[in-house]
């Protein structure tokens, strides 16, 4: 573990930080808005219509785990994670970063472990859409990092401390300099991760779990001129972790650990004319991960230009180009693999009138090591009201999924005659949205979303043994994706009091379509991994600087065998929150204490990989605000 | 509150409900019959045993029938000792030793890195080999302890390296080493630190068979139908002949004598006929099977062979008993997860 090096930097930052604080409560004036720095610094999550200050000190993992229409595989806390949207697997959705998809080009998927909560303040999910290029077999997952600046100037630090040695630094600055926005974002977090838990009849504590991470993201934006808008991030990060070994493994004979480092960096340009809006974005990216005595090492340069036209009063169209090149080498790779990537997609918007818009697309992509791509299209009917309160949408959509360096180039085993992964998408959308104003100071919300989708999937990608059992992928399967999302929140607010309650429910049938021998058990049956229901249920109550929160999550079982005959156990778990908000002269405290799993149930995401069971997390922020 | 009871209702409700149960062990008489060896999922420590008796009469799960605990992940190999079974959990890391009548667990052998397969020197010593380490273990068989180690380097990635299976001629060891694509011999007498003989395979070491004084090796080239074949003369380990059979077939290659006859299959079962400097693969049976996993014979069981079938790798498998010389289905079992190995019980 390069303990050393973390320790360094959280030196560092803590010096920088304490200048920050000094140099400002000297110039501070009076206190301001509190609620105001509290939302800044936390999550909107367009997924969810919780008010968005229940999301804060969230990890990604749960607040991923919470929503009923993804599926959240995790070996452990702070271990490798991955994400499933919709009854596909991990590979099959794209994990957007401010719109540059942050899915590997390695092993296709996103390791939602090297994305900390505090970085971002966005999250959405949504359909395939093809102005976001391929990759998109189930959907799209929507991270963004906004400068949403209401002041010049604020600090938000504090310190978590966990069950299991879990000690956590986490910072988000915001400044604005005349019209230059500068966000300085970090954390640092470690874990030993040694919880209990139980298999079989006997007791255990997990082995070699533990974890150090490290990320700083420093963000700049200010306009050029007129219309002209310039945005730029650079993050780094580092996550040193041990891989525990499965469950029931006393003495584990080895102790395999993963290290991940890179850089992520960003141009964003945005121009506003008469005749069209221009929004550009230039991304340079390196991850080198080691697992064991293996390297891997990626560097990416992802560009984007989207240009949307105004046509007529009724028209107007949007052309989205993207180029991207990947440079991989690997110790598992015979040299290196480059891929050139280019894609262009072009939609048009026609609205008969302000209550009907209809979509149509076409999208073509090339790539340097891949023979003819797929041509795909999509088609949108949305009928609402003026206000977009109430909404009717009906969908077509089209999409394709290259295949993984890993799932070419493996040595041993990658299939170089790997076809793209193609999916037709149907998607029925229901919203309703209402405000009441009950007086000045009360109002209530209610919301209401229920979509249906149908998702064709061929040339389904599968690993299995070859030559002395070397495993190899082959387009083997076709699979079908049918399932219901359904959501409703209530939320009311008045001087003193908030409160919000929010119901999700997915239904998810996930079928292999192909039968490989007469013998195959396997058609018709679930896909492995996918649970056919999944309900949350979160509620906020607030009352003046108090606030409880409670969620619970229950995920019905997931087959691990293709025949269906081997399931994982369902499971029920519920988190508990109390926060207190302190004001003090300029500064404002938020006290969090967090009860994780509080009944204690032992359950899994992954086959012989326990998840810990009841723990606590208690955290101090510390905030200052000025205008 | 309102909500937090519903909370707490629903966490009673589901613990109430899904409360484990201990499950009585249950008593086996496994003789006269095939022992299935159900590798299990990677990661999933869902290995099993499955026992066909002779009238066709099929138990699945045996060992955690019999003993109330799970065998463990990727169960690799099962070598006979006297009255006891050694069961090799590959990614456990383990050898459970069991009463082979009724596979009672007595011992587990444990601080293995990755076992491969156990070899008997004798009714003290047992070497165990590993994948990955490059490195051969001697069990202390009065303590089932290790009590030494033998490592070689590895001049490969580590992943690439390590030793596979065994098989004891005599006073001499003969081993895979896939590091080095190999056959390495050793001797017990002048112990296990360096091969007095190594012998270059050209390929990855697929499967090896004993007859009357020669050791039959195939090695197979990654992903290519490419096969060599190796006759040696087990009484000073010279290659007696040698041949490459480029069309051999490219799913799991596995080298066994029907009678006197030299089969190797792949996807398909293919008779070897010698023809001086040449050898020519005649199939005798295309099984048609999904992904054809074990294949076993025995001249005590002279009219059948037995194939098994792991379909996609994540479902239960089959086993089939194939009449002999017509090579016809006869009969169908529903096994476990990915059966690999058939032994036959007296």
């Amino acid at each position: 573990m390069r303990n050393g090096l973390i320790i360094k930097i959280a030196l560092l930052l803590s010096f920088l930080y304490l200048g920050q604080l000094t140099g400002q409560l000297k110039g501070q004036e009076k206190a301001n808005d509190i609620d105001t720095t509290i939302q800044i610094i936390t999550i909107e999550v367009l997924a969810s219509h919780l008010p968005i200050s229940s999301k804060k000190n969230v990890d990604v993992a749960r607040l991923f785990q919470r929503q009923s229409k993804l599926y959240l595989r995790q070996y452990s806390n702070g271990s490798i994670g991955s994400i499933a949207l919709n009854g596909t697997n991990p590979q099959q959705n794209q994990v957007f970063w401010n719109g540059i998809g942050l899915n590997s080009a390695m092993h296709g998927q996103m390791d939602i472990s090297l994305i900390p909560s505090n970085f971002i303040n966005h999250l959405e999910i949504q359909n395939p859409t093809l102005e976001l290029g391929s990759g998109q077999i189930s959907g799209a997952i929507n991270m963004n990092t906004q400068f949403n600046h209401p002041g010049n100037f604020i600090l938000s630090n504090g310190i978590q401390l966990g069950s299991f040695g879990q000690v956590s630094l986490i910072g988000n600055n915001l400044y604005k300099i005349k019209k230059v926005k500068l966000n300085s974002d970090f954390n640092i977090e470690r874990g030993n991760n040694n919880y209990p838990y139980k298999f079989g009849s006997q007791d255990y504590n997990l082995l070699n779990a533990e974890y150090q991470q490290f990320h700083f993201k420093q963000g700049v934006s200010f306009p050029i001129k007129n219309n002209t808008y310039l945005n730029a991030h650079v993050w780094l990060y580092q996550l040193d972790r041990a891989i525990p070994p499965i469950a029931g493994i006393l003495n584990p004979p080895r102790k395999d650990k993963q290290l991940d480092q890179g850089i992520r960096s960003m141009l964003n340009i945005k121009n506003y004319n008469k005749l069209f809006d221009l929004d550009f974005k230039s991304a340079f990216s390196k991850e080198v991960i080691e697992y064991n005595e293996f390297d891997n090492d990626l560097s990416s340069f992802k560009n984007r230009l989207d240009l949307k036209f105004k046509i007529a009063k009724k028209l107007s169209f949007g052309l989205y180009n993207r180029y991207n090149f990947l440079l991989a080498t690997s110790d598992n790779y015979d040299g290196k693999k480059e891929r050139q990537h280019y894609g262009l997609s072009g939609l048009i918007n026609y609205n008969p009138n302000p209550m009907i818009d209809i979509v149509g697309g076409l999208m073509k992509e090339w790539a340097n090591d891949q023979k003819e791509l797929p041509f795909n299209k999509s088609l949108k009917l949305a009928v609402h009201d003026q206000a977009k309160s109430k909404i009717i949408q009906i969908s077509y959509s089209e999409n394709f999924r290259i295949p993984s360096l890993n799932d070419l180039h493996w040595v041993p085993g990658g299939n170089e005659n790997l076809k793209v992964e193609n999916s037709h998408q149907f998607n029925l959308d229901l919203n309703f949205s209402t405000n009441i104003d009950k007086n000045e100071n009360s109002k209530i919300d209610v919301k209401a979303e229920l979509s249906a989708y149908h998702n064709r999937i061929t040339n389904y990608i599968e690993w299995k043994p070859g030559t002395t059992q070397i495993w190899s992928p082959s387009n083997l399967s076709k699979v079908n994706v049918s399932g219901l999302n359904s959501q409703i929140y209530y939320g009311i607010r008045n001087q003193n009091i908030k409160y919000g309650f929010e119901l999700s429910y997915s239904f998810t049938d996930s079928r292999k379509k192909s039968r490989n021998s007469s013998l195959d058990n396997s058609y018709n049956k679930q896909l492995i991994y996918i649970p056919k229901n999944k309900i949350s249920f979160s509620s906020l109550f607030g009352f003046k600087t108090w606030s409880l929160e409670l969620s619970c999550l229950y995920t019905s079982k997931r087959f691990i065998s293709s025949d269906n005959l081997q399931s994982l156990s369902p499971y029920f778990i519920g988190d508990i929150r109390i926060g207190k908000l302190l004001r003090l002269k300029n500064n404002a405290f938020n006290i969090d204490f967090m009860l994780n799993n509080w009944w204690n149930t032992s359950y899994v995401s992954i086959a012989e990989r326990p998840m810990p069971g009841r723990n606590f997390q208690i955290g101090l922020k510390h905030n200052i605000f000025k205008n | 509150m309102k909500i937090n009871f519903t909370c707490y209702f629903f966490a009673l409700l589901f613990f109430f409900s899904c409360g484990e149960k201990e499950q009585p062990v249950e008593q086996f008489n496994l003789e006269n019959g095939l022992l299935i060896l159900n590798e299990g999922t990677f990661n999933f420590n869902n290995a099993t045993l499955s026992f066909i008796d002779s009238d066709g009469k099929i138990e699945n799960n045996v060992f955690e029938r019999a003993n109330n605990q799970r065998l463990g992940d990727i169960a690799q190999s099962i070598s006979f000792k006297g009255d006891k079974s050694y069961i090799v959990v590959n990614n456990s890391g383990k050898i459970e030793v069991c009463n082979t009548k009724n596979m009672l667990l007595s011992n587990t052998i444990t601080g293995l890195n990755a076992p491969r397969q156990i070899s008997f020197k004798n009714d003290e010593i047992a070497y165990v080999s590993n994948i990955f380490d490059n490195k051969i273990d001697e069990i202390n068989l009065s303590n089932f302890e290790i009590s030494n180690s033998f490592e070689s380097e590895c001049p490969l990635d580590f992943y690439d390296c390590g030793f596979d299976k065994m098989i004891k001629v005599g006073q001499d060891l003969a081993i895979f080493n896939l590091g080095t694509k190999s056959l390495d011999i050793f001797n017990f007498e002048e112990g296990l630190s360096d091969p007095i003989q190594s012998i270059d395979l050209e390929f990855l070491p697929a499967d090896m068979v004993f007859k009357d004084g020669y050791l039959y090796v195939i090695s197979s080239e990654l992903d290519e139908a490419n096969l060599n074949l190796f006759k040696i003369k087990t009484e000073d380990w010279t290659i007696e002949e040698y041949y490459n059979v480029p069309d051999a077939g490219i799913f799991r290659n596995i080298v066994f004598f029907i009678g006197d006859d030299l089969h190797i299959s792949s996807s398909v079962i293919q008779k070897v006929i010698f023809n001086g400097e040449t050898v020519e693969l005649e199939t005798v049976m295309e099984p048609n099977l999904q992904s054809l996993y074990g294949i076993a014979y025995s001249p005590t069981d002279p009219d059948y062979l037995y194939l098994s079938e792991a379909l996609d790798f994540v479902q239960n498998g089959y086993v089939f008993q194939v009449k002999i010389p017509e090579f016809s289905f006869v009969d169908t079992f529903q096994v476990g997860i990915n059966p690999s190995k058939i032994y036959f019980l007296d």
